[in-house]
């Protein structure tokens, strides 16, 4: 039977809750945002003591169905002042569903400033101070929290820049090697679990699979089905696992759609040296440990993941990933590989954002704080004033919004206070518009147009015009929300774009475990249903159709090589949420 | 005329014999398509998924023009 448990740090006191009815049938991001939208005041100051920050696992995650041990973590945003849902990977998520628990509510706030150490277990539920485990960096506590309490526990956790409740910091969760690096990284969460005086939560079990299924048989056919859409297409069959999401690098560069030194060109001459193909050959080149096609988290087909290895083939950064690789390279000018993989490491250890991190570095060298292409001086800002929360390193964690204003700069490409990713609007439409109306702030992964642009899955819709790029929105935000509800990685919709079997056999999966007679609209209808309970909150927080806008320079400054601007009108943006 | 051939990921080793990373000029005469190109270049055609001329999508029936920079890409994606 799976609970809820309520975490109130306040009083160091846990308690396990009866699921209400209400949340029987909702996971992942339905039942953040919904337990979000229910218990948290919208104008509540996110780092304060009415803020919530909720851990769900996604409805099948915890059983076999492939690629679904996604952990989304949701709360009310420092960084946008939205509502937020951001997912990881890694290997806690199945740990937790398999512990029974639905979701995981942290609330209240400690009345000193000592972190604690949550420890979940088959046994109950333990307070532990953080004591010098606090101020590490998430690499060092992965290590220790393992050595203490077993390794292969789930390590969810902050570094240093969330325990200074900066802006910029993401939670971690650990992968299969113990490292840190799979993070709900976007909206400053970490900064709210440093805000609750919580450090790092331990999921201390062997249990991965070990969710219930009401009706196996029939849940066996479903994932059997779904497992061949993934194992069938080529990019989720091919070029994931051989190239990693990087592969995307030579792809949108080719498309003219990648931001280059803080979104002034849509080409990087250097951007071959930091993509895939790159790394496939680093890997192969120095051996060691480096490796593509890793998995993230167990029973994931799909092994997108890598592990770059340094000269001597120890492990430098696991993943690297496209945006990562984009936000720290390209955007800053930097094309060495090295050098952004270090800065990625970093980011994992402080406990960044890398999209936050890599565009506000990319804001302060169009300020002059440092230049263009200059990795060392980046790696420097991040390892010694951002770790040491020193004044400029504040400014960092405050974000690109934040620290642009601070140095005068108007090339600030965030939506409601949050970084764009790796594709400029005005090269790709159809991302922008998910970008400028997403309850999240600029946020690619909420209804990946990019698909339909330039990567011609799911249909084509030419990435320079206005036309069609409403449409393509909606329909990919509401099927995301699914997506995340369910607990998949958001990598499995591209075959369920392109194969008309796929989400049918998802459909099959839910009611074979919860015994409902889902169709294929009953589960569309639950995508629509998050998304108007996070405009909801956002509504009732203040927001309204002039946040879901680009920043001025988008429309007015062209984007080389196609020098266009974003032109989607506002009027047309204001009915994306129609339905 | 001179054009310069792109081809990315899987379709990397399709490239002229010597090639250094994924771009090489080659010399082909007026009236060429994509498919003459690809095909001279034992480029399989079941495996290009996006094909781009100076940045834009197009299809295997475009003739090249002289200075074309035409990319060729398997089935790609992530995020
Ligand atoms: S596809 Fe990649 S990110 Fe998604 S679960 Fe698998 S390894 Fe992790």
């Amino acid at each position: 039977m799976s609970r809820i448990l309520r975490v109130d740090m306040s009083s160091s006191r846990a308690t396990f809750e009866e699921v209400p009815g209400k949340y029987r049938l909702l996971g992942g991001r339905a039942l953040t945002s919904q337990l979000i939208k229910d218990e948290v005041p919208p104008t509540c100051d996110p780092l304060g003591k009415n803020n919530k920050l909720v851990f769900a696992p996604g409805l099948l995650t915890g059983t076999h169905a492939p690629s679904s041990g996604r952990l989304s973590v949701g709360a009310k945003s420092p960084l946008t002042g939205t509502i937020k849902e951001s997912n990881a990977g890694g290997i806690t998520a199945q740990k937790l569903a398999s512990l029974g628990i639905k979701a995981l509510v942290i609330e209240g706030q400690p009345s000193n400033d000592e972190f604690q150490i949550l420890v979940i277990s088959e046994d109950g539920v333990e307070f532990v101070p953080a004591g010098d485990l606090a101020g590490l960096g998430c690499y060092e506590l992965g290590r220790k929290l393992w050595a203490k309490y077993g390794e292969q526990c789930g390590v969810i956790s902050i570094g240093p820049a969330g325990e200074a409740r900066m802006n910029l910091a993401g939670v971690s969760t650990n992968d299969r090697e113990g490292d840190p690096g799979r993070y709900a990284g976007r909206g400053g969460l970490g900064a709210v679990m440093g805000s609750k005086g919580l450090k790092a939560i331990v999921v201390k079990t062997d249990k991965v699979f070990d969710v219930p299924v009401q009706d196996p048989e029939k849940f066996k056919k479903a994932a059997r089905d779904f497992t061949e859409a993934l194992t069938t297409h080529p990019v989720t069959s091919q070029t994931l696992p051989t190239y990693g999401t990087a592969a995307l690098v030579n792809v949108i560069n080719e498309a003219g759609a990648l931001p280059t030194r803080n979104f002034s060109s849509g080409r990087f001459e250097g951007a071959a040296k930091t993509g895939g193909e790159a790394m496939a050959e680093i890997c192969q080149q120095r051996g060691g440990k480096g490796k593509m096609g890793h998995a993230c988290s167990p029973g994931c087909v799909i092994r997108c993941s890598n592990i770059i290895p340094d000269e001597n083939g120890d492990v430098l950064c696991a993943p690297v990933e496209y945006e990562s690789t984009w936000a720290l390279g390209a955007n800053c000018g930097i094309d060495n590989l090295d050098h952004i993989a270090t800065l990625n490491r970093l980011c994992n250890d402080i406990g960044l954002d890398t999209i936050e991190t890599g565009v506000t570095l990319g804001v302060l060298m169009e300020a002059g704080v440092l230049d263009f292409g200059d990795g060392p001086k980046a790696i420097e800002l991040l390892d010694k004033e951002v770790r040491q929360a020193t004044p400029l390193g504040r400014i960092i964690g405050s974000g690109a919004a934040i620290a642009g204003k601070v140095f005068g700069v108007t090339r600030v490409p965030t939506v409601k206070g949050q970084s764009m990713p790796a594709y400029d609007p005005r090269a790709v439409k159809g991302i922008g518009v998910t970008y400028a109306t997403t309850p999240m702030g600029a946020d690619h992964t909420a209804g990946y147009s990019v698909a339909s642009n330039v990567l011609r899955v799911g249909g084509y819709v030419d990435p320079l015009k206005p036309e069609g790029q409403v449409d393509l929105s909606r329909n990919l935000q509401i099927a995301t929300a699914l997506v995340d509800t369910v607990g998949l990685c958001l990598f499995v919709s591209f075959p369920l774009l392109d194969n008309e079997k796929a989400l049918p056999s998802v459909v099959e999966m839910i009611n074979a475990q919860f015994g409902t007679n889902w169709t294929v609209d009953d589960a569309i209808e639950l995508g629509k249903n998050v998304l108007r309970t996070e405009r909801a909150f956002n509504a009732a927080a203040g927001f309204t159709a002039a946040d879901d806008r680009l920043p001025e320079f988008m429309k007015t400054e062209p984007l080389a090589p196609h020098n266009t601007v974003f032109d989607v009108k506002d009027e047309d943006l204001d009915t994306v949420f129609n339905f | 005329m001179k054009v310069v051939l792109k081809l990315y990921a899987t379709l990397q080793n399709y490239l002229p014999p010597g090639t250094q990373g994924t771009a090489a000029e080659v010399e082909i005469p007026a009236g060429t398509t994509i498919e003459d190109l690809f095909k001279a270049y034992n480029v399989p055609l079941d495996q290009v998924k996006i094909i781009m001329v100076n940045g834009r999508h197009t299809d295997l029936d475009y003739e090249i023009q002289e200075g074309d920079q035409v990319a060729g890409f398997p089935a790609i994606a992530g995020g």
